[in-house]
C-alpha cells in the first residue's frame, strides 16, 4: 500500500517538474564557486536578465578543482554550454581544439575588435590566456599575481620586527620560518610555511616560480623542454622547495592540507598562493587585517628578479552557443563590475565599460587593497609566466609527482629529477 | 508425446519475456558502453579533438608505466587485506551477535550495520578530521601507546587508514550474511557434537565452519569484487595521495580520463581492470555451479 | 566448583562488554559528526579536542537551509528521494522479472544469458562513464531525471539475488495456478512476487543506499542546479575554498539521516530477506 502511494507521489512530482519550463532563450554559463564572489556574479546575471526579459541565464557555480573537467565533458558530450570561464593555465587545450568563438565586437556595442581589446589594460587578454594564434577569444575576468603572505602578529610574538625582518631571499624565508614554527608535545601546531598538500597545481606554481628565478623558462613548452637538459638547475629548484619539508622542517603537511584556510586560521605563519583577493578571504576567516601582510616573493641571491606566478581568468563563448553575440553581451555584463569585486580584493583589469563609463577605480583599488601600490602592482610587472601548453595538466601532475616523491616517499632529489626528465621528454616526443 | 514437449517448450519460452527488459536495458546501458570503452583503448583521445588510432600503443605503454604498476599493486594490497579482515571480523561478529546469551540482538547488529548506509561523501569529512595529526585518532593513540603514525601524509600509513574506513563501512553487511548462514545450521548438529563431548572450539571447527562453506565462499568472492571496484573512500579522503600511495585502479582510471584527458589510455587501463575481475568472476561461477544454484 | 549458570553469567557479562565497546566504536564517527556539527567553527578545529560542544550551536543547521542561496538543500533532498525511489522501484522490476525468468524457466541460452548478465557486475561506472554520457546525450535524456534514473537502476546483483530466491522456491504454486487457468504473468505478479516480499525489501536497502550516495554519475550528467541530488550538493558545498566546517558537518548529518531512518524501519526484514534468498549459500 505504502509503495503504491509512493509511486503515485513520484509520478506526480515528475509531471510537475516537466511542466515547468518556459519558451525563453536559455544561456548556460559555467563558472566557479567562491562564497564571496557568487553574490556579485548573481547581480550581474540578474541585471542581464532584467535588460533582456526573453532570456533566461543559468550560471553554474562549480568547485574550482572540478570546473575544467566538467567543462571538457560537457563540450565533448554536446550538452548545452554557451559560455565558460578558464584560467590561462587551462585555456590552451581548448583554444587549440577550437571550442571557442573569437571576440565579436557587436556583443560589446563596438565596431572593431581593437575597440573591445582597448577596454582592458594593455596585454591583459594575453596574460589571462585569451589569445590564440593572434586571434582574441577571451573576456578578461581576473588578473592577479601571487605574492608571499606573513602573519605579523606571530612575528612580533617571536620577537621579530615586521618592518625589517620580512624574508627577502629564500634563505631568509627558511630562517624566518624556523622561528615561526610551533611544535607542542611532538606535534606541529603551527607551520612556518605551508602549501596545499592535496592539490598539485598550487605546488606546481610555486615550484615553477623558483625555476623561472633560476633562469629556466617554464612559461612555454620550448623552454620547458630545454630546461630538461639542465638537471643541476632543476635539482636546485626542487631541493629548495622540498627542503621546506624534508630538511628545514618548516612545513609539516600533516597539520592541515589547505594553505589558504590554514593561514586564515593561524595554522601557518606564511604561505605563497595568495593574491589581492586574499584580503576578502582573511575577512571570511575573521583574521584581522592588521595581523597579516603581503610581501614580494623571496628571490634567490643569484637568481632573476621574478615574482610570483601571474594568472588570470577569461570568459569564453563556446562554439555550441546558438547566439554568440548574445553570449558576448552576457559576458560583457559579467565582466562589468570591477569596482564591486575590488571591494573584496578581487582585481579585474577593466579600464573602460562598454557604455563608456570608467572601469576600475584606481583610488578605490588602492583603498580596498592594503599594499596594492607597494606590493601587488610592483610584482605584477615581474610575474612568473604560467606555462601555456595543451598538455599543461599533465605537466602539473608530473611536477607534483616529483615533489611528492621527495616529501612523501623520502626519495632523493636527484632521482626525482631524473624521473621528471623522463616524464617530460616522454610527454613531448 | 511430441505435442506435450512442444507445449512444454512454449511454456518455458515465457522465460524469454521475463528476462527481456533486463537484457535490453543492460545491453544498452552497460554492455554497449563497455564495448565502446574497449574500442577507445585503441585510440588516443582527449575528448576535444578527434580520436587518433594508435593500435596497441596504450597497452604497451601501460606495461612500462610505473604508475599503472603501482596502482595495480595498491589495489591488490587494499583488496587483499580488506577482504581478509572484513571476512574474519564479520564471521567473528556473526558468532558473537547471534549468541544465545545476547538479548536485543537486532539492536546490537544494527549498530555494526549502520556504517553501511552512511554516505561516504558525508562521512569522509569526519574521518579526515579524525585522522589529521591534531585529530582524534592520533590523540587517542598517543595517550594509549605513546605514538601514532601520521595517517594521511605518510605513504605507508595512508593505505591502512583507507582500509580501516572501508572495513568499518562494510563489515556490517557481511556480518549479516554470515548471521543468515548461521541461522541455517541445524541445532541438532550442535547437540550431537555436544553429546560427543565437543566444547566451544570443537563445535566451531567441526560444525560451524564446514556448514558455512558456501556462505564463506559467497561472502569472500563478492567481497573481492566489490572491493576491487571501490572508489569513493580514497577519492573523498586522500584523492589517491599522498604520492599515489592510495591510488587504486578505479581512481587511476578516473584521473587519467578526467584530470589528464587521456581517455584512450584510461580505457586501456579499464580493460586490464575488467580482465582481472573476470578471473575472479570465473572463480565465483565455478564455486556456485558446484554449490547451490545450478539451472 | 563453579556452577554452570554462573559460568554462563560470566560469559554473558564478557560478551556484553565486548559488544558494547564494539558498538560504540562503530557508531562513534557518526556520533562525532553529529556532535561536531553542533559546535561553532572555532571549536570544531580546536586543539585540544573536545567531545561535547560548550555552546550547543543549532545555528549551523538553520544556516544550511537559509544562508546559501546557491545550495537549495531542501530541493536536493527532494530530488534525491525522487531519484532513489524511482531507481529502486525500477531495479526491483528488473531484478524480480529477470530473476524469476532465469530461475523458473528452462529455455535455451538460460545459463549463457545469466552468465552475461552476471558478468556486468564487473563493469564499473568509471570505465563506462564517457561512452555512457555520450549515449545518453544522443538519446536526448542527458540533464534529465530519466538519464539519471535508468543507469542507476541497473545492478546484476539484484538479478542474482532474486534468481537465488525464486530458485529456492518450490514450483508447486505455478503448477496449481496453471491448472486454474492463470497465465504466466499473472502467476508471477499475483503469487510469485508477493512471496518475495522480504527478499525484495533486502534488495531495497542494498540498492537504495548505493543510489542515494552515488556522486559520480549525477556530477557529470546533471548541470541544472534545480535537479541536483544531495551527494552532488555536499561535494559542491565542500569544494569551494572557504567552506564553513559546522555547516559542512550539518549537511553531512542531514544527508545520512534518511537512510538511517529507512534502515531502522526495515532492519528486521534485512536478515530475513537475505536468508530467504539463499544468498548465504
Amino acid at each position: 500500500m505504502a509503495k503504491k502511494v509512493l509511486l503515485i507521489a513520484l509520478v506526480v512530482l515528475l509531471a510537475v517538474t516537466f511542466t515547468v519550463g518556459a519558451q525563453k532563450k536559455k544561456l548556460v554559463h559555467y563558472h566557479w564557486t567562491e562564497t564571496l564572489y557568487d553574490p556579485i556574479n548573481k547581480k550581474a546575471a540578474d541585471a542581464f536578465m532584467a535588460k533582456n526579459p526573453n532570456v533566461e541565464v543559468v550560471v553554474l557555480y562549480l568547485p574550482d578543482g572540478d570546473r575544467v573537467n566538467i567543462i571538457r565533458t560537457v563540450l565533448a558530450g554536446g550538452g548545452q554550454i554557451d559560455s565558460f570561464a578558464l584560467n590561462n593555465g587551462e585555456s590552451a587545450e581548448f583554444l587549440e581544439a577550437g571550442f571557442m568563438v573569437p571576440l565579436d565586437p557587436k556583443g560589446f556595442g563596438k565596431a572593431a575588435v581593437k575597440d573591445v581589446v582597448d577596454m582592458w589594460t594593455p596585454g591583459a587578454i594575453n596574460t589571462c590566456g585569451g589569445v590564440w594564434d593572434g586571434v582574441y577569444y577571451g573576456v578578461p575576468f581576473e588578473l592577479s599575481d601571487y605574492v608571499a603572505w606573513i602573519n605579523v602578529a606571530f612575528m612580533k610574538e617571536a620577537g621579530m620586527n615586521p618592518a625589517t625582518d620580512k624574508p627577502k631571499t629564500w634563505d631568509d624565508f627558511v630562517a624566518v620560518g624556523k622561528k615561526l614554527m610551533k611544535v607542542e608535545g611532538g606535534t606541529t601546531v603551527r607551520n612556518g610555511f605551508m602549501c596545499n598538500s592535496k592539490q598539485g597545481v598550487f605546488n606546481f606554481l610555486v615550484q615553477m616560480n623558483m625555476m623561472h628565478q633560476l633562469g629556466l623558462d617554464w612559461g612555454a613548452e620550448k623552454g620547458l623542454i630545454a630546461s630538461m637538459d639542465k638537471p643541476d638547475v632543476l635539482a636546485r629548484g626542487l631541493r629548495t622547495y622540498t627542503d621546506f619539508v624534508v630538511k628545514h622542517k618548516i612545513w609539516d603537511p600533516a597539520l592541515a592540507d589547505d594553505d589558504r584556510g590554514g593561514f586564515g586560521t593561524g595554522k601557518t605563519a606564511m604561505f605563497l598562493t595568495g593574491g589581492t583577493w586574499y584580503w576578502g578571504v582573511a575577512d571570511y576567516w575573521k583574521m584581522p587585517r592588521t595581523n597579516i601582510e603581503p610581501f614580494p616573493y623571496p628571490r634567490f641571491k643569484d637568481g632573476k628578479d621574478i615574482g610570483g606566478a601571474g594568472y588570470g581568468y577569461c570568459l569564453y563563448v563556446s562554439k555550441f552557443a546558438k547566439d554568440p553575440t548574445l553570449g558576448f553581451q552576457f559576458l560583457d555584463t559579467m565582466a562589468s563590475q570591477p569596482n564591486e569585486f575590488i571591494k573584496v580584493g578581487y582585481h579585474q583589469p577593466r579600464m573602460k565599460l562598454s557604455n563608456g563609463a570608467p572601469g576600475l577605480d584606481a583610488k578605490l583599488a588602492a583603498a580596498s587593497i592594503p599594499y596594492y601600490d607597494t606590493v601587488f602592482k610592483n610584482e605584477l610587472a615581474k610575474t612568473a609566466v604560467w606555462l601555456s601548453s595543451t598538455k599543461g595538466n599533465q605537466v602539473t601532475n608530473m611536477v607534483w609527482d616529483a615533489i611528492s616523491r621527495v616529501i612523501y616517499e623520502g626519495a632523493k632529489v636527484e632521482d626525482s629529477v631524473k624521473m621528471l626528465q623522463a616524464d617530460i621528454k616522454g610527454l613531448y616526443q | 508425446m511430441r505435442k506435450a514437449s512442444y507445449s512444454v517448450t512454449r511454456l518455458q519460452n515465457h522465460g524469454y519475456v521475463f528476462i527481456l527488459p533486463t537484457l535490453l536495458f543492460f545491453s544498452l546501458f552497460l554492455i554497449y558502453p563497455m564495448i565502446s570503452a574497449f574500442r577507445f583503448s585503441f585510440f588516443e583521445w582527449n575528448l576535444l579533438k578527434p580520436k587518433v588510432f594508435v593500435g596497441f600503443k596504450n597497452f604497451i605503454n601501460m606495461v612500462h608505466d610505473s604508475r599503472v604498476i603501482n596502482s595495480y599493486v595498491r589495489t591488490l594490497h587494499f583488496s587483499g587485506i580488506s577482504v581478509a579482515v572484513i571476512n574474519i571480523l564479520a564471521f567473528v561478529f556473526a558468532i558473537m551477535f547471534s549468541s544465545r546469551l545476547l538479548g536485543w540482538k537486532n539492536f546490537w547488529q544494527s549498530l555494526i550495520f549502520l556504517p553501511v548506509v552512511l554516505s561516504v561523501v558525508a562521512v569522509g569529512v569526519v574521518w579526515e578530521f579524525m585522522y589529521q595529526s591534531t585529530g582524534l585518532i592520533p590523540v587517542i593513540l598517543r595517550k594509549l601507546i605513546g605514538t601514532s603514525p601520521v595517517w594521511l601524509t605518510n605513504t605507508k600509513a595512508a593505505p591502512y587508514a583507507m582500509i580501516i574506513v572501508y572495513v568499518w563501512k562494510s563489515v556490517g553487511y557481511y556480518m549479516v550474511i554470515y548471521i543468515a548462514g548461521l541461522l541455517d545450521v541445524p541445532v541438532s548438529f550442535y547437540e550431537a557434537a555436544r553429546i560427543d563431548g565437543a566444547g566451544f572450539w570443537g563445535q566451531l571447527w567441526y560444525i560451524t565452519i564446514p556448514s558455512l562453506k558456501n556462505t564463506i565462499a559467497l561472502a569472500v568472492v563478492s567481497c573481492v569484487i566489490f572491493t576491487y571496484g571501490q572508489f569513493s573512500i580514497q577519492y573523498v579522503i586522500t584523492k589517491g595521495g599522498p604520492s599515489r600511495s592510495t591510488e587504486i585502479m578505479a581512481i587511476l582510471i578516473y584521473r587519467q580520463a578526467f584530470e589528464l584527458s587521456k581517455f584512450g589510455y584510461s580505457a586501456a587501463i579499464s580493460v586490464l581492470f575488467f580482465l582481472t575481475m573476470l578471473v575472479f568472476s570465473l572463480i565465483q561461477l565455478r564455486l556456485f555451479r558446484s554449490g547451490t544454484v545450478g539451472a | 566448583m563453579i556452577s554452570y549458570r554462573s559460568m554462563e553469567n560470566v560469559q554473558r557479562f564478557v560478551l556484553y562488554l565486548v559488544i558494547i565497546v564494539l558498538g560504540l566504536l562503530f557508531i562513534f564517527p557518526f556520533l562525532w559528526m553529529g556532535l561536531s556539527s553542533l559546535k561553532n567553527s572555532k571549536e570544531v578545529l580546536a586543539i585540544p579536542i573536545r567531545f561535547f560542544p560548550t555552546i550547543w550551536n543549532w545555528q549551523s543547521y538553520v544556516n544550511v537551509f537559509t544562508m546559501f542561496p546557491d545550495f537549495n538543500f531542501p530541493r536536493f533532498i527532494v530530488n534525491s528521494f525522487f531519484v532513489t525511489g524511482a531507481a529502486v522501484l525500477l531495479c526491483l522490476f528488473f531484478s524480480a522479472t529477470a530473476g524469476y525468468g532465469f530461475a523458473k524457466y528452462r529455455f535455451r541460452g538460460n545459463n549463457l544469458l545469466f552468465t552475461i548478465v552476471l558478468a556486468t557486475i564487473m563493469i564499473t561506472f568509471e570505465a563506462i562513464i564517457v561512452p555512457l554520457y555520450i549515449l545518453v546525450r544522443q538519446m536526448g535524456i542527458s540533464n534529465t531525471y530519466w538519464g539519471l534514473i535508468i543507469p542507476e537502476s541497473l545492478t546484476a546483483f539484484g538479478v542474482f539475488m532474486m534468481r537465488q530466491f525464486f530458485y529456492a522456491l518450490p514450483d508447486d504454486f505455478m503448477e496449481s495456478a496453471r491448472i486454474d487457468g492463470a497465465n504466466e504473468y499473472l502467476i508471477f505478479a499475483r503469487i510469485g512476487l508477493p512471496m518475495a516480499k522480504t527478499a525484495l525489501l533486502a534488495l531495497v536497502i542494498f540498492h537504495a543506499q548505493w543510489v542515494w550516495n552515488l556522486l559520480l554519475w549525477p556530477m557529470i550528467l546533471i548541470s541544472n542546479p534545480s535537479m541536483r541530488v544531495l551527494p552532488q550538493g555536499i561535494a559542491l558545498f565542500k569544494g569551494g575554498y572557504n567552506t564553513p566546517y559546522p555547516e559542512q558537518l550539518a549537511v553531512s548529518v542531514i544527508a545520512c539521516l534518511p537512510l538511517v531512518i529507512l534502515y531502522i524501519f526495515l532492519s528486521k526484514y534485512f536478515v530475513q530477506g537475505i536468508t530467504l534468498t539463499g544468498l548465504k549459500g
